[in-house]
């Protein structure tokens, strides 16, 4: 009897022992590891897209998986890209290097019908007509690299991290106008809209918005759960320390001037340039996210 | 052969993307091919001759202008300052002069440039003639033409 029981007291020992061997191995295959890459989704679509199943929206979808981008919130006229990539690469098993890019390069022309100022005049039952073209240029980045550090050797581990954050915006419109100025068409016919001009009876030709650069230095700290082999959950804050330059805005008009009969062009400076200074707490990519380790 | 084709089509290329963009419309005043001519005699009150008699002498080589206001010529009527145009009288004391005229026609203001001329007086009694520089100047008029027609305008010219 005694040894029966010896029997399946080692059984049971060696059991355990083994069994808690594959439970940390099952931990160690749900971490990441040194090595392996990182792709990282914004998950508020993706719960926004789920909600909106069970209330009946129309048009559901997901979009801008990715986050937001840097100061995406300050940048009123919305070019600031909205959709970012949250890229890690695990240097070691606790430390890994992270970078967050948002990218938003943009080229429209958009096109109009305008009459043919010289069929007025020359052939008024000719009803053919010509285009002007507006052409806007938009750019803007927004870029934190970094490295983060984890705490934890189990499935829910603590993720903090600094890096460094830079980012630009950039936008342009010009403006093309099918009919030419001349001395005898000072105001000639558009088929678009335009900024008004500084100088009454000129038209904009280029509408150049200010130029903005940020810099500055981001800290964070949250968690990850991973919740199937090398598949996270995370959530962070970050704490962001940065300063926005703004450039000079400016129009650029032409008109005809009648005091010296020749068609002039002006540049009107808009902004003279601002700056900004921001100190809090914002998110950087996504403040509720998944992560794919491979 | 190889390199020659290359730069061919780049010059091809080249002269596609650089010529003249045949969407714009650039209208002035040559491209009005409609016009009305004005035609006349200058002549000038110059004084008087022995007898006493007023001595009307032709006016050579005097500038005439005529103006033509640029709403006028504009395809849409917003166009501020007018077109001039100039020509000068010839052995005869006579100009003709054509301008372009919108189809919805023109008012036109024409006039004679005032010019320095000698100015005879005679004494009647004792019949000397005498010159002095006087400025001769004449009253412009105001026309309302229309495509093709021909106008006679005749000047007289008097002392300032």
């Amino acid at each position: 009897m005694k040894r029966f029981f010896a029997i399946i007291t080692a059984c049971l020992f060696v059991f355990g022992i083994t069994n808690a061997q594959s439970v940390e191995g099952k931990q160690k295959n749900y971490l990441p590891e040194k090595g392996e890459w990182a792709i990282g989704v914004d998950l508020k679509p993706v719960l926004n897209y789920v909600g909106n199943v069970f209330n009946g929206t129309l048009d559901n979808s997901i979009d801008y998986l990715g986050g937001e981008a840097v100061s995406a919130n300050i940048w009123d006229d919305n070019i600031a890209p909205t959709a970012s990539i949250m890229a890690k690469y695990m240097i070691s098993d606790k430390v890994a290097l992270r970078a967050n890019v948002g990218l938003l390069f943009r080229n429209n022309i958009n096109k109009y019908n305008v009459i043919n100022d010289a069929n007025t005049i020359l052939d008024p039952l000719n009803e053919s007509k010509l285009i002007d073209k507006k052409r806007s240029k938009k750019s803007g980045m927004s870029l934190m690299l970094g490295a983060e550090r984890r705490k934890g050797t189990r499935r829910i581990q603590g993720v903090f991290g600094a890096g460094v954050l830079f980012g630009f915006k950039n936008e342009t419109y010009v403006y093309d106008y099918a009919n030419q100025i001349t001395s005898i068409n000072q105001r000639p016919s558009t088929g678009m809209s335009a900024p008004a001009a500084a100088m009454s009876g000129y038209r904009v030709t280029k509408d150049k918005k200010a130029a903005s650069i940020f810099y500055g230095v981001v800290g964070s700290a949250g968690f990850e759960w991973f919740v199937a082999p090398k598949v996270s959950l995370g959530a962070e804050v970050n704490l962001s320390l940065y300063g926005i330059s703004g450039g000079k805005s400016y129009l650029e008009s032409e008109g005809w001037n009648t005091s010296t009969q020749v068609i002039e062009t002006r540049y009107d400076l808009g902004s003279p340039g601002n700056s900004e200074f921001h100190f809090g707490t914002e998110n950087v990519g996504g403040s509720l996210y998944m992560s794919f380790y491979f | 052969m190889k390199k020659f084709s290359i730069l061919a089509f780049m010059a091809v290329l080249a002269i596609c993307f650089t010529s003249c963009d045949k969407n714009q419309s650039s209208f002035d005043i040559e491209d009005i091919e409609t016009k009305a001519k004005i035609t006349g005699k200058i002549t000038a009150n110059t004084g008087f001759d022995y007898l006493n008699q007023t001595v009307i002498t032709q006016a050579t080589g005097v500038t005439v202008v005529v103006e033509i206001p640029n709403s006028d010529l504009s395809p849409n009527s917003n166009a501020q300052g007018n077109a001039r145009f100039t020509t000068y009288t010839d052995n005869n004391g006579e100009y003709t002069i054509e301008v372009p005229v919108a189809p919805k026609g023109a008012n036109i203001v024409i006039k004679a440039e005032e010019y320095l001329g000698d100015y005879t007086t005679v004494s009647t009694i004792q019949y000397q003639v005498a010159y002095e520089k006087v400025v001769y100047q004449t009253a412009a008029r105001n026309l309302s033409i229309k495509p093709n027609e021909i106008w006679q305008v005749n000047f007289e010219y008097k002392k300032k």
